[in-house]
């Protein structure tokens, strides 16, 4: 009766320890019940003897009963403690601390893939997943573009962006724009080039950016055109070139010549909005024409200016792409922008150096992924040879009673101990390379941000790789590992079925990694040729030898009629230097980055189709530039020193627009409107490359420099011989007539033309270092492959040696079971390549991605590597000693 | 018997202290010293591995006298009263209470 109510009182807490049981370890589960039933017994028989309701009981027991759960979940970790981590890890550690060789191999192979991937990964982070370093919240941030029907990226112009500010887009919080330019900054002493951005006065504010010191700049200061000369400085620029005074607030500081007081310093890390690159100054927009001489701010047509917002995350997507477009059809409605132009939304990294930069990084991303998995093949391939070395001891502790999940578990703990090891070692590697990678780049005339380290993310990143290696590399030998058969072990026949399953296995691998390499030296052999080719590559100009230089007439404060008269005598001077030729000045130079800008023109007797996009690139020259760079002139003249200002405007275009607007033939004598007046053509100039080698033609106008005014072109002076003995000539002749002036950025031709080739290079340089890694890579895993086998058929081979066997034969057996192993990974690899190659297309100049030559010289070097590493044990296996080998156990 | 000069946490000591007043099992110490069956379960297992406390299980006849099932008694070890002394020490509190006690 009584026993009854206990039972009653206490179901519910029984079930609470019915249900803990299992999670309790079987060898403890029986006595754990006991007890817990024992006293839940014990307290409801107490609880109702001392007169405890019935509920009430209930309630008791059932709070007491809650500890199971826990003395379950603590018995059983105990027990995996206890057994598992500790023992394993000691274990593995004392395995490895034993075979310091082995362990050294494989953490140095999983650390070369490890670092080339937390190498490349910390670049693709600075660069394209985090480009604007000390930006808060930059996923919110969007660009606004202009879209013509066949182009888009169209930048503002400052009119057009003060219109679509002030109709603000719904979704947006605010609208800023921004360009980078040059600058020659003096405090004291000789003037130095910085790198600057004119920004809008509300650019801080959309990317809520504060300042470290004094203040960011405010809408206030985006007044009426030169009337506020104030500017922040980066952290940076504070401390190298300040020293970090404390006093920086107020300085005076000379930009291009004229007085700017600094009023901030940004925070540090903060390096402005063009992505990938580094700005040291920023000053407000409507400083831009007192800096450059030049009144942009109130021309409609030319886009000049990026616009960035900053999105408010409540407001859909959706919303604001159409208030965007409305906004944009409005401002063509008013003829603001051209017919068919429309306003649209973009994301952030569809721009700047990250974007022409991701392609590349991410094909080299693939790369050093294929590095890591031949890495992974490597010491899978390491773990399996020692799997079956150590196959006896195994097979003692299985017959000892450990049971395959332990054996599995124990190897596991052992590949995760080397993971652990190559990863550190792989970190460790990389926060030196990841340095180190920036010598790579050529010398651009942008100022990359080289701030690529190892951060969290990186770290994250090399933690999630690592992961995912061990895995790779360690399963499948540990699960082969813990297959055991007893009696064939223990026999010790060394030809038993595990053994040769194994090799078979590793030969999969070796020829994987065959594969792999082929492919990545096929990709460094392309770029390779694309480097030889490229010096026969036509830009369109034919000089060699020739110095160019970079300057800004507004940067010591002439006016225009100065700077004509400066640009004649300069050139006038350097000509008359005898290494020189002759000498020109032009904003464009083919192969460069920059320069030239796009503009709208109206062709006389051209009408454009509906929707149609007339889009000319377009620059100013100085005399004799045609002859200078050695363009030909294919019809009519050249820009000569008769096209000065106030006579006819002219104009020299090249065939690409001659065919394109005067289909008739007759483009010599046509006219063009670009910008306010009419300019003749008066010749037409042969095609040339002018961003880089392998772009397609794109249509040009050259303006004559002294019509069209501009105080920054380059210099280029074609030298008699080598340029770099012009060099100093060339400089005492400007600082003679200009003492003030600052030349940056002296080059040689050759230089430049290095320039133009920098991706291929740089994509040579890394393939041929991760193809050449991964053919030693595969080598060693063949020879280890060859090597393993012959010993295991030391016996076999001497039995057929003892019996009168042709010491050439086995030779060439067992160079010819190598020979098949990497031949037929060779073949895999080839296919691959040929599927993977058109990607390249784009940076291959002259060359196809399936160049013949490229896939039979790789084929060729692959294999004579693979017969070099089976040579080796191939000859030691033909001399295996009969007797010798016979005795063996 | 492993004897480690492990700092005892002061839920580990009042445990032991309960332990040395005589209280022998689970819900009995859980009363004595105001824990969580969750801690106080977990906790004697901890101080048998310690070697702090013994374990036994009550003779089937006596259980079945009463008409229950047999019961896990603990007590205090000889290493245990010792570690209990040296833990006292360091808990002010914990003394005073077993001065009271006592």
């Amino acid at each position: 009766m009584v026993a009854d109510v206990i039972h009653d009182v206490s179901r519910r807490a029984r079930r609470v320890v019915a249900m803990c049981a299992p999670i309790v370890p079987i060898d403890r589960r029986r006595d754990w019940r006991r007890q817990w039933d024992a006293d839940i017994a014990c307290q409801a028989a107490w609880l109702l003897v001392s007169g405890k309701s019935a509920a009430a009981a209930r309630r008791d027991l059932m709070r007491r009963s809650t500890g199971a759960v826990r003395h379950a979940l603590w018995l059983r970790f105990r027990q995996w403690r206890h057994q598992m981590i500790m023992q394993d890890i000691k274990f593995a550690w004392r395995g490895l601390r034993h075979r310091p060789a082995f362990t050294l191999a494989i953490v140095l192979t999983l650390g070369l893939g490890v670092g080339a991937n937390a190498t490349i990964f910390s670049w693709l982070d600075a660069l394209v997943l985090s480009p604007l370093p000390a930006v808060p919240r930059p996923s919110d941030l969007v660009l606004l573009q202009f879209a013509s029907p066949t182009r888009t990226g169209l930048s503002f112009s400052y009119l057009n962006y003060r219109d679509v500010r002030d109709r603000t887009p719904d979704g947006l919080k605010g609208l800023a724009v921004f360009n980078m330019l040059p600058l020659g900054m003096r405090t004291t002493g000789e003037p130095e080039r910085v790198w600057a951005e004119v920004v809008s006065g509300n650019f801080f504010d959309v990317l809520d950016v504060k300042a470290a010191q004094g203040r960011v700049l405010q809408p206030a200061d985006e007044g009426a055109p030169g009337a506020s000369p104030v500017a922040v400085i980066s952290d940076r620029l504070w401390r190298n070139r300040f020293a970090a005074s404390p006093n920086i607030i107020g300085t005076s500081v000379q930009l291009n010549g004229h007085p700017f007081t600094v009023v901030g310093v940004a925070p540090d890390g903060f390096v402005g909005s063009v992505s990938g690159l580094a700005m040291d100054v920023f000053v407000p927009v409507t400083m831009h024409p007192l800096l450059t001489g030049r009144d942009v701010l109130s021309v409609r047509g030319n886009g000049w200016l990026f616009a960035l917002g900053r999105r408010d995350p409540a407001v859909a997507e959706g919303v604001l792409r159409t208030s965007t477009k409305t906004i944009g059809d409005r401002l063509a409605a008013d003829h603001a922008v051209p017919d068919g132009w429309t306003l649209r939304v973009a994301q952030l990294r569809e721009d700047g150096v990250g974007q022409a930069l991701f392609p590349v990084l991410s094909v080299v991303m693939g790369v050093v992924g294929v590095v890591l998995l031949i890495a992974c093949a490597n010491v899978s391939s390491l773990l399996l040879s020692r799997a079956v070395a150590r196959q006896r001891e195994i097979t003692i502790r299985a017959a000892l009673g450990a049971s395959r999940y332990q054996l599995f578990r124990q190897m596991l703990v052992e590949s995760v101990a080397l993971a652990v090891l190559g990863g550190a070692a792989g970190i460790a590697i990389a926060t030196w390379t990841s340095r180190a990678l920036g010598a790579l780049l050529p010398p651009l005339p942008y100022p990359v941000l080289i701030g690529a380290s190892v951060n969290a993310r990186v770290l994250l990143f090399s933690t999630a790789v690592v992961a995912l290696t061990t895995v790779v590399f360690g399963l499948v030998p540990a699960l082969q590992g813990s297959r055991t058969s007893l009696q064939n072990t223990l026999r010790r026949s060394g030809t038993a079925d595990t053994t040769v399953r194994r090799t078979r296995m590793r030969r999969v691998l070796v020829a994987g990694q065959i594969a792999l390499a082929t492919v990545l030296l096929v990709c460094a052999g392309l770029f390779v040729r694309t480097l030889a080719r490229a010096g026969d590559a036509d830009p369109g100009f034919s000089r060699r030898d020739g110095v160019l230089a970079s300057f800004d007439l507004s940067s010591i404060g002439y006016d225009a009629a100065k700077g004509r008269a400066f640009y004649r005598d300069a050139l006038a001077r350097i000509e008359a230097l005898p290494e020189v030729e002759s000498a020109t000045v032009s904003t464009l130079m083919p192969l460069s980055l920059g320069g030239g800008s796009d503009t709208s023109p109206v062709i006389d007797g051209y009408t454009p189709k509906p929707k149609e996009d007339v889009v000319v690139f377009y620059g100013m020259v100085g005399p004799k530039y045609f002859e200078t760079l050695g363009v030909p002139i294919v019809s009519g003249r050249g820009i000569d020193a008769t096209d000065r200002d106030g006579l006819t405007p002219v104009v020299v275009i090249n065939e690409t627009m001659a065919r394109r607007y005067w289909p008739g033939g007759a483009a010599v004598g046509g006219r063009l409107k670009s910008g306010t007046e009419w300019s003749t053509v008066i010749g037409i100039a042969k095609d040339g490359k002018y961003g880089s080698l392998a772009e397609s033609p794109r249509s040009v106008m050259y303006f004559p420099l002294d019509q069209t005014y501009r105080t920054n072109p380059m210099l280029i002076v074609a030298t008699r011989g080598p340029a770099s003995a012009a060099t100093a000539s060339i400089r005492r002749a400007i600082s003679g007539l200009a003492p003030d002036l600052a030349l940056a950025d002296v080059r040689t031709l050759q230089e430049h033309l290095q320039t133009s080739v920098a991706i291929p290079r740089v994509g040579a340089i890394l393939l041929s270092v991760f193809g050449g890694l991964s053919l030693v890579l595969a080598a060693v895993g063949l020879y280890g492959v060859v090597a393993f086998a012959v010993s295991q058929r030391t016996r076999e081979i001497g039995v057929r040696l003892a019996l009168g066997a042709d010491r050439g034969t086995i030779l060439r057996q067992v160079l010819r079971e190598a020979a098949w192993t990497s031949g037929i990974g060779l073949v895999i690899g080839l296919g691959l390549a040929l599927a993977a190659a058109p990607a390249l297309r784009s940076q291959l100049i002259n060359l196809s991605p399936t160049d013949g030559v490229t896939y039979a010289a790789t084929a060729a070097i692959l294999f004579s590597v693979s017969l070099a590493a089976s040579w080796l044990p191939a000859r030691r296996a033909a001399s295996v000693d009969p007797v010798t080998a016979l005795r063996m156990d | 018997m492993p004897e480690r000069n492990r700092r005892l946490g002061f839920g580990t000591v009042a445990i032991l202290q309960a332990l040395e007043a005589g209280k022998e099992f689970g819900f009995e110490i859980m009363d004595a010293t105001g824990l969580t069956s969750g801690t106080v379960y977990p906790a004697l297992d901890r101080l048998e591995d310690l070697g702090y406390a013994r374990s036994r299980w009550e003779a089937e006849a006596v259980a079945h006298r009463d008409a229950r099932p047999p019961r896990r008694y603990f007590e205090i070890t000889a290493s245990g009263r010792r570690a209990l002394e040296d833990a006292s020490a360091r808990y002010p509190a914990l003394r005073a209470a077993r001065l009271g006690g006592g």
